[in-house]
């Protein structure tokens, strides 16, 4: 069976046929040699892939991301966080991170992100003459923060399958969130100091006063959503048809931006995109029942378990295991599959839940840029057309960067912890 | 004689971007929709019967007529290392393997959703909210699918065409 669900898949997969195809190509091929059970199987569980409400907030933050993108918003927020740091070395850097940040806060995420960010940002990194491989690298991880940064689609799945509470793990990633968009501004920082990038413009207050009265409208949407949630107006999902009415009404009325023909072309992009990522959710759904019912990834917590570690190298192990598992599944289907039967695991070592749902989250985001299946490359790739050798090496100095993040939120649970503590 | 494949052209274009709008007008419809489910929980205390249902089951159409879309032109995500390997007539005989493959796999998958909608469709089993037959939401991985298996055979013909055509072209890929 090892030839069907490894061989297969990584042959296919280096051969250039589609993802979704490989996914479902190893699951087929499996269930007719190996398994007893009727093929029928395999459309029942692609349907139940995508048919949750909790994977409506995809199309609609990608909607969101569209409107944000083609209505001017992005630009505007981009413009407002180099007014903010466009004295420094790296400011554009940075402000790719910042806006990434800002981004999650509205759309929780991850491939939203990179596609916004990679069509606002990428031309104007590489007239900067940040490199092609740099830029890539920077736009492809930093979508990453968006499932750190609460609102969070990791989370929601996270909380519903390991029943916590959602609202206390949007709570708990805030922190974690912001430590890794630091970190990656750090090395920005120091990057643009070692290449001696120019700063873009020295600090004036009269231009971020300017920038901020432009970008007033931008800026509301991320504390709209925010607090729409904590006020319990709409639920986390509800919050990205919210985002997408905001950025609607904003570009149409307020920024004069786009016209009904423009929210339709915007629309219908962000559907075609739903539908290039939801298909892969549907098979990869297929992939990890056939994973989950052949035994896998039970037995590789197993194995961990059968090791008798301490709760202390039990998250080095789980960490190893989540960071490798992150390359070839997405976040949604290793959430789904691996929430229930870890969370005995932890219990029994005396781990918080809340902390331990953001270490996961915060290792499968990772995974979302770890070569060689990582989501936002290929979302990176299809935005802004470019070869995947040069998105893969661009990606691994901040692949380090976010590792040490990793690590610090895995052994200083106050990182995760401490606003529920004070809060 | 060039007259019929350009006509044909134009006619699958014109189906592309109408299923484009399509799509995206059903993308808005649900972004209203889900507003209003929220604004008259929370402002009239009342939610829209069945809005959920409504909203994940036009999901589940949007993402498998979408796949159609994306398979027409060639864009779903993939790795493409091995593309600067394959050049020329390699190229087009690794496009052509590939459109196959996406072709029986859809088409497969197609097929055993098209039992499961006789099924549903004999029991009569119905959504919990608004009593839809399930047989709707289903038929869009049945349909999604086929057309999918459809389109790829199709590119798949032509790229054979070219293939082994007396041109012996070969230089395009999917």
């Amino acid at each position: 069976m090892t030839w069907t669900l490894l061989a297969l898949p990584v042959a296919l997969f280096v051969f250039g046929v589609p993802v979704f195809a490989v996914l479902l190509a190893g699951a087929t091929v499996t269930l007719l040699l190996f398994m007893p059970m009727p093929a029928m199987v395999l459309p029942q569980i692609m349907f139940g892939g995508v048919d949750k409400f909790a994977l409506l907030a995809v199309p609609f933050f990608i909607f969101a991301g569209e409107l944000m993108g083609r209505g001017g918003i992005a630009d505007r927020l981009v413009d407002w966080v180099l007014s903010l740091t466009g004295h420094v070395r790296g400011s554009l850097g940075m402000a790719t991170v910042g806006t990434a940040t800002l981004m999650g806060a509205v759309s929780g995420s991850s491939p939203a992100t990179v596609a916004a960010t990679g069509r606002t940002l990428y031309p104007k990194l590489i007239e900067q003459g940040y490199g092609k491989r740099f830029s890539l690298g920077l736009i492809a991880s930093s979508g990453s923060i968006a499932i750190v940064v609460p609102p969070s689609i990791a989370m929601i799945l996270y909380g519903a399958s390991g029943e916590q509470s959602i609202p206390r793990l949007f709570q708990a990633g805030l922190l974690p969130g912001l430590l890794i968009a630091a970190l990656m501004m750090g090395y920005i920082l120091i990057w643009a100091a070692r290449t001696h990038t120019a700063p873009q413009q020295g600090f004036r207050f009269k231009l971020f006063l300017h920038a901020t009265k432009r970008a007033w409208a931008a800026l509301l949407m991320p504390a709209l959503i925010l607090v729409g949630i904590y006020a319990g107006w709409f639920s986390p999902t509800e919050a990205g048809g919210v985002a997408c009415l905001y950025a609607m009404l904003v570009a149409l009325f307020v920024y004069r931006t786009l016209n009904l023909r423009g929210i339709i072309e915007a629309a219908a992009e962000a559907a075609y995109l739903t539908a290039q990522i939801l298909v892969i959710v549907a098979a990869a759904g297929v992939f990890s029942y056939i994973l989950t019912v052949n035994g896998i990834p039970q037995g590789l917590v197993g194995a961990i378990v059968e090791m008798d570690l301490t709760p202390v190298t039990f998250l080095i192990a789980i960490n190893i295991l989540l960071l490798l598992l992150g390359c070839v599944l997405d976040p949604t289907s290793a959430i789904l599959v691996l929430t229930p039967i870890l969370m005995p695991v932890i219990a029994h070592l005396g781990i918080d839940p809340i902390h331990f749902g953001i270490i996961m989250t915060v290792n499968l985001s990772i995974g979302m840029f770890t070569p060689p299946f990582g989501l936002n490359i290929f979302v990176a790739q299809s935005v802004i057309s470019s070869d995947l050798g040069a998105i893969y090496r661009g990606i691994l100095p901040f692949l380090a960067v976010q590792i040490a993040a990793l690590a610090i939120i895995t052994y200083v649970p106050a990182v995760s912890l401490a606003l529920s503590w004070i809060w | 004689m060039t007259a019929q494949p350009s006509a044909r052209h134009g006619v699958l274009g014109l189906g592309r971007a109408a299923l484009r709008w399509v799509l995206g007008l059903l993308l808005i419809a649900m972004v209203l929709l889900n507003v209003a489910n929220a604004a008259g929980r929370y402002l009239f205390g009342h939610a829209i019967t069945g809005a959920d249902e409504v909203l994940v089951f036009s999901m589940v159409w949007l993402v498998f007529a979408g796949v159609v879309l994306v398979t027409a032109e060639g864009r779903h995500l993939r790795l493409d290392l091995a593309g600067a390997l394959f050049a020329g007539r390699f190229g087009a005989a690794r496009a052509l393997l590939i459109n196959l493959i996406i072709a029986v796999l859809c088409f497969y998958v197609a097929l055993q959703s098209w039992e499961i909608i006789g099924r549903l469709g004999q029991i009569g089993q119905r959504s919990m909210a608004l009593g839809i037959p399930m047989v709707v939401p289903h038929a869009a991985i049945a349909i999604g699918l086929a057309a999918t298996a459809l389109v790829a055979l199709l590119l798949a013909l032509g790229q054979a065409r070219r293939l082994f055509g007396a041109n012996g072209g070969g230089d395009r890929e999917t």
